[in-house]
């Protein structure tokens, strides 16, 4: 389970650091309204939800990297796999990023977001698959 | 005549060595129900005695008949086919599958032949780990067994097919006094109460008495034998 | 417990020999998938660009025939002039069919994010169109009215808003054309008229005015008259009028075409030695592990299995690991492509376009076929090797 967590942690990184970069307020773009203030855009608001979410992701991680117990390890993976659904539902479903194609959200953000949500989903699957077969074996 | 050799002679010729005449001219029958020990000093031929019986290695010339057929003129089908019906194989060295449990290690020669359906071949695999007292390690994998124990799952699975040959190339050399009793006395149980033909390469003289006959080799031929 | 199952046992016993073929397996499907879709995704998009232009030639300025396809791929807006006399004069050809004027303009590059920004504009003749025009007539059933847009696949009105605005004049978009992959795809089409309107109203209402040269074209597009080869019309085009570059469609985007096969050459080249290096690798591997195994293979053959399963069995481990390996390269390639086809365009500068579906199982039904030839290939030697071996002989180490 050690290699599980160790990816996990990878891609929470990667989830964090993309978001933390490639948004439009970042890049020095917001959206000016009539009466001349300056708003954050939607691409902002997704990428500080991919953080919060990846800040839980990294320590689900990082429990996974450590322990031991097979209940233990199933109820990280499923949450390690909520977690990553959620890296996806964000930047799609639940905030959605800029409409322009152009943008880094839209070129750089939106698919590494999806790509690592799809594959943490993958990891914890094959956790969840292992630890139950793990529990099988010894049982019988 | 269950097995019959016929002046059999076997030489290795391995590469940048001297030939070895590993059997020399060498004719022994066997009949239906024996239980023959073989002795004889390292080097004498004896594996290689019960490698030709088995058709795992080719004479040089002779013929080696089980059942009267000629092994030889066999095609590999058949000969495989005879092997995991007829004979059942205890090796000198650790021949367990390590990836297998005790009860899959057992059932395994029903893959070959498939005279049994997967729940029936558990069965008697069950029965035979029972047979030799190990029940209670049925699910444990090879590495977790002792030597002893490991043994015993190899003589269970050699009957799994109900051979109607067993051959033991000195299937006691590793284990203590009392395990190597053990084991002796298993087969001499088996031998009686399936009637199987045993022929059994010993280390030393005092394993003869569990024997019913024994032969006695030298330098690939056979020095005595009653 | 059968042979099957005994392959998947040995696999899961030998790590880093299941590894291998694993990871073998993935880099070079998925390499080779990634490559695939990139290089054929290229060439499709510069067939459907030429498609939708639908012209037989395509007249610009001279020495501006790098910069006009670069934008017509790229999407990113150009500033080209001829005198528009030339249409005039290639319309007495009397190997011309059809010939048709075309405009090509900018939007400003200060657009506030999220919507389109530094935009590609493309106005034509309603009188002599033949690319807009059909498509129109099919999907409209009316020509543009003054005021009125037609965009690529990627072109949308800003929200809350009611048109787009191009130096300060909205236009309302009409619909959106099928994706090319190309910059096309960022272009909005707009008609001669609406274009001389948005001009003519920039100088009040924006803040840097439109400027569109008097009497000034930026291409022609041409239609060639049956029976005629479209080189040779283009060849007497050159002629008569030499200050401009006419380019037959063949020829129009062949920098991107040299520029891809170029790409693909090397790409296949790379590929070609990855596979004979993985071939070599997994055949090596897959000799130590057999040999390994001997005795194990040895006590096989003494319980009655035939020289025919053991290397059958083999054979299924590996080609089931490389399955595996395959599947998941390709699966995982296929959707890193998808993901991130628009970064892929912009750093590739390169137009690219997905296959459909049909196609895609298609190409990734090839791949597995090739890797799993390829694993098979490679372990053919010591499979082989492993059932024909004496088992007195292999039992002995
Ligand atoms: N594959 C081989 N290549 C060369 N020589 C061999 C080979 N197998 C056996 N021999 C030789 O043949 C002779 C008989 O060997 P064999 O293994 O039958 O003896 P053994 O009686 O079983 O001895 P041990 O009691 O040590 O097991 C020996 O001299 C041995 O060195
Ligand atoms: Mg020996």
């Amino acid at each position: 389970m050690k290699a599980a967590g160790v990816l996990m942690i990878a891609l929470a990184i990667a989830v964090a650091v993309v978001s933390l970069v490639f948004n439009c307020q970042a890049e020095g773009r917001s959206l000016a309204l009539a009466n001349g203030t300056t708003v954050p855009m939607k691409c902002f608001w997704s990428a500080m939800a991919e953080i919060a979410v990846a800040v839980p992701l990294l320590g689900v991680g990082g429990m996974l990297a450590l322990s031991q117990g097979r209940e233990t390890q199933r109820t990280l993976a499923v949450t390690g796999g909520i977690l990553g659904a959620f890296t996806m539902l964000i930047p799609t479903v639940l905030i959605g990023v800029c409409a322009n194609p152009d943008h880094d959200c839209n070129r750089i953000m939106l698919p590494t977001t999806l790509m690592a949500g799809t594959l943490i989903i993958a990891v914890s699957l094959i956790t969840l698959f292992i630890s139950e077969g793990r529990t099988e074996a010894s049982a019988a | 005549m269950l097995i019959s050799l016929k002046d059999v002679v076997k030489i290795y010729a391995p590469a940048k060595e001297q030939p070895v005449r590993a059997i020399n001219g060498l004719s022994l029958e066997v009949p239906r129900g024996d239980f023959v020990a073989i002795l004889g000093r390292s080097g004498a031929g004896k594996t290689t005695l019960l490698n030709l019986m088995a058709g795992l290695t080719r004479p040089t010339s002779g013929e080696v008949l089980v059942e009267s057929a000629n092994l030889w003129s066999l095609g590999d089908r058949e000969q495989s086919r005879l092997r995991n019906r007829k004979i059942g194989f205890v090796f000198q060295f650790p021949s367990l599958l390590p990836s297998l449990t005790a009860l899959e290690n057992v059932a395994l020669p029903n893959t070959f032949g498939k005279r049994l359906a997967g729940d029936e071949a558990r069965v008697r695999a069950g029965q035979l780990l029972e047979m030799v007292g190990l029940t209670d390690k049925r699910n444990a994998f090879p590495r977790h067994l002792s030597a002893g124990q490991q043994q015993r799952v190899v003589v269970a699975r050699a009957l799994m097919n109900q051979p109607d040959i067993l051959l033991a190339d000195e299937a006691t050399s590793n284990l203590d006094e009392q395990t190597e009793q053990e084991i002796m006395t298993l087969f001499q149980q088996i031998h009686a109460e399936t009637g199987v033909t045993i022929v059994m390469v010993v280390h030393s003289s005092y394993l003869v008495r569990y024997a019913t006959r024994s032969i006695q080799m030298a330098n690939g031929k056979i020095l005595s034998g009653d | 417990m059968n042979l099957f199952q005994l392959a998947l046992r040995n696999i899961s016993r030998n790590a880093f020999r299941s590894w291998t073929i694993f990871l073998c397996a993935f880099y070079i499907s998925g390499f080779a998938l990634a490559m695939m879709l990139i290089v054929h995704g290229a060439e499709q998009s510069l067939d459907l660009a030429n498609q939708r232009l639908g012209a037989d030639i395509l007249v610009v300025p001279n020495g501006s025939e790098q910069k006009v396809e670069t934008s017509l791929l790229m999407g990113n807006p150009t500033n080209v002039w001829m005198p528009r006399e030339v249409v005039e004069k290639i319309a007495r050809l009397p190997e011309v069919e059809s010939i048709s004027p075309q405009l090509y303009l900018a939007t400003l590059t200060n657009a506030a994010c999220c919507s389109v920004s530094n935009m590609f504009v493309i106005a034509f003749d309603p009188q002599t169109d033949f690319t807009i025009t059909p498509w129109l007539e099919q999907r409209l059933g009316r020509a543009l009215n003054p005021g009125e847009a037609i965009g690529g696949m990627y072109v949308f009105t800003p929200p809350g808003e009611e048109g787009i605005k191009i130096y300060g004049t909205f236009v309302r978009l009409m619909g959106n054309l099928e994706p090319t992959g190309t910059g096309l795809d960022r272009a909005l089409f707009i008609s001669f008229d609406t274009a001389y309107d948005i001009a003519r109203n920039s100088r009040t209402r924006a803040v840097e005015p439109l400027q569109i040269p008097d009497n000034s074209i930026s291409a022609a597009l041409i239609r060639v008259r049956r029976g005629n080869a479209a080189q040779i019309v283009s060849m007497k085009i050159e002629q008569q009028i030499p200050e401009v570059t006419a380019i037959d469609s063949p020829e129009l985007f062949l920098s991107y075409r040299n520029q891809i096969n170029g790409l693909a050459e090397i790409v296949w080249m790379v590929l070609a030695i990855a596979l004979v290096l993985s071939i070599a690798i997994v055949d090596l591997i897959f000799t130590m592990a057999v040999n390994a195994r001997r005795r194990e293979i040895a006590v096989l053959r003494a319980l009655g299995s035939t020289r025919r399963s053991i290397f059958f069995s083999l054979l299924a481990e590996a080609n089931l690991l490389a399955f595996g390996g395959g599947m998941a390269g390709l699966a995982l390639s296929a959707l890193a492509v998808y993901l991130f086809r628009n970064l892929l365009v912009s750093s590739l500068q390169m137009p690219f376009l997905l296959p459909s579906l049909p196609e895609l199982v298609f190409v990734l039904a090839i791949g597995i076929l090739v890797v799993l030839a390829a694993v098979s290939i490679s372990v053919l030697p010591p499979a082989l090797a492993a059932s024909r071996r004496e088992p007195a002989l292999a039992m002995r180490e």
